[in-house]
């Protein structure tokens, strides 16, 4: 296996303890933006979907286990979200579909399926109705996710380090 | 083989990502999380309405209700007969004592298994009546032979059993000859009353019932005979392996036992169960 394969589980700890440690100051209305699917998607579209899969897994694992979250939750959605990203990579345009704003369109879809998925599982709640599931649990942090990607994209170096 | 490699090369994405799901399902099954509890109650009951609709299909009409009179009667029976066996003992031990007030009576709900977990080690039914017949967490459940399990928890048609066969299903039991009383479990392969006493005086064939001591079932309701003791060489104890009356597996029509034993008592040991199922 390529090292740069490996390189998202290395940078992925310093992304978790941003998450844990600095994003919560960012929350609004209990809504945070959530990098670790921002790493995990940029991957899947860079190794592919298959690569992605078991990268969402494996990332998911670590974050539930050293969140203290369900067990499986983070395992479930990223995986899940992976997949979706999964179909937006293609060998031949990778480098540009993350310079491009589809990058953004791509971060958004998954990270509403993550949102929503995760929802369901660790704070679901027999009343909770379709339209606060898909509103208040799923849009509202994909756009948060989503617009903390598309600063990330503008102000990254020019440079490829990742 | 060359198929399977075919296969494998067109569908692995999808393959591996049902693979890694069902893994995360796994673990998220064990969580006892709330909201997880929330998820498996509505899960279970809308697989449950399904279950029983696709049933229902299914003509069995014509005898269906004798059928439920007749096996209604067997449990009511086998409770009574058990309940003699018991004052039987109880009235020579207690012989001085000048009255021993019955309060209880039984009122069986009958009730239809609609679906089965598949796993040895936690073996729970649903059933096809819930909170609206009158079912709450923690009533017995019960076939004509004996003891089957709990009611784990329940929504408004439909209830989740915790059977003899579950790794989380513990019982104050009593050996009905001998009187002595041990915790009944299942290991994920036996079941088994750990920890007995080496004076404990059981034999093979004694017969195993649930103890009044128990929080939840605390009528003497059948479980099984001794089959084989454990007699380590080291150690104080015993553990003693029960074959149950009822065979879990081939379960079908149960009754659950809508007992209140005692409202405060009963009240206080539901609120401890339910805190502790948070």
């Amino acid at each position: 296996m390529k090292f740069e394969k490996i390189l998202p589980v290395i940078y992925f700890i310093p992304v978790l303890l941003i998450q844990v440690l600095v994003v919560p100051n960012f929350e609004l209305n209990g809504i945070v933006p959530d990098l670790i699917l921002i790493l995990i998607v940029f991957y899947t579209l860079k190794f592919g979907q298959l690569y992605g899969i078991i990268l969402g897994f494996i990332l998911g694992g670590i974050t539930d286990f050293s969140t203290g979250s369900i067990l499986g939750s983070s395992m479930f959605t990223k995986t899940l979200s992976a997949f979706i990203a999964g179909y937006f990579s293609n060998d031949n345009q990778t480098s540009s579909i993350i310079k491009s704003p589809l990058f953004l369109g791509i971060i958004f879809l998954s990270s509403l399926v993550n949102a929503i998925a995760y929802s369901l599982i660790a704070n679901f709640d027999i009343s909770l109705n379709i339209f606060t599931l898909i509103f208040d649990e799923g849009l509202l942090p994909a756009v948060y996710t989503t617009t903390i990607a598309s600063i990330v994209m503008i102000f990254s170096p020019k440079r490829s380090y990742i | 083989m060359r198929l399977l490699k075919n296969i494998w090369n067109q569908f692995k994405e999808y393959l591996v990502l049902i693979f890694l799901l069902l893994i995360s399902v796994l673990f998220i099954s064990r969580s006892d999380h709330p909201s997880v509890k929330n998820l498996k109650t509505t899960t279970f009951g809308t697989f449950a309405f399904l279950t029983s609709f696709f049933a229902d299909v299914i003509p069995s009409t014509g005898l269906k209700s004798e059928n439920t009179k007749l096996r209604e009667q067997n449990a009511k029976l086998m409770l009574e007969v058990n309940k003699l066996r018991e004052y039987g003992i109880e009235n020579v031990e207690l012989k001085n004592l000048l009255s021993l007030k019955d309060t209880i009576s039984y009122q069986l709900i009958p009730a239809k298994v609609i679906a089965k977990s598949f796993s040895t080690d936690q073996t729970t039914f649903t059933l096809d009546k819930g909170n609206s017949e009158g079912i709450k967490a923690g009533m017995a459940v019960i076939t004509g032979e004996g003891l089957v399990g709990i009611v784990e928890r329940s929504s408004d048609d439909y209830s989740l059993i915790r059977t003899l066969k579950h790794l989380n299903f513990r019982v104050v039991v009593k050996d009905q000859r001998s009187r002595f009383q041990g915790i009944l479990h299942w290991t994920g392969s036996q079941l088994i009353i750990s920890n007995l006493p080496k004076t404990s005086e059981i034999k093979l064939g004694d017969r195993i019932i649930t103890s009044e001591l128990s929080s939840f079932i605390g009528q003497p309701f059948p479980i099984g005979i001794v089959k084989k003791i454990i007699n380590p060489d080291e150690g104080y104890f015993n553990n003693v392996l029960i074959k149950p009356f009822v065979e879990i597996e081939k379960v079908e029509n149960v009754f659950i036992v809508a007992l209140i034993p005692h409202k405060i008592k009963n009240s206080v040991e539901l609120n401890y169960y339910n805190s502790e199922n948070r």
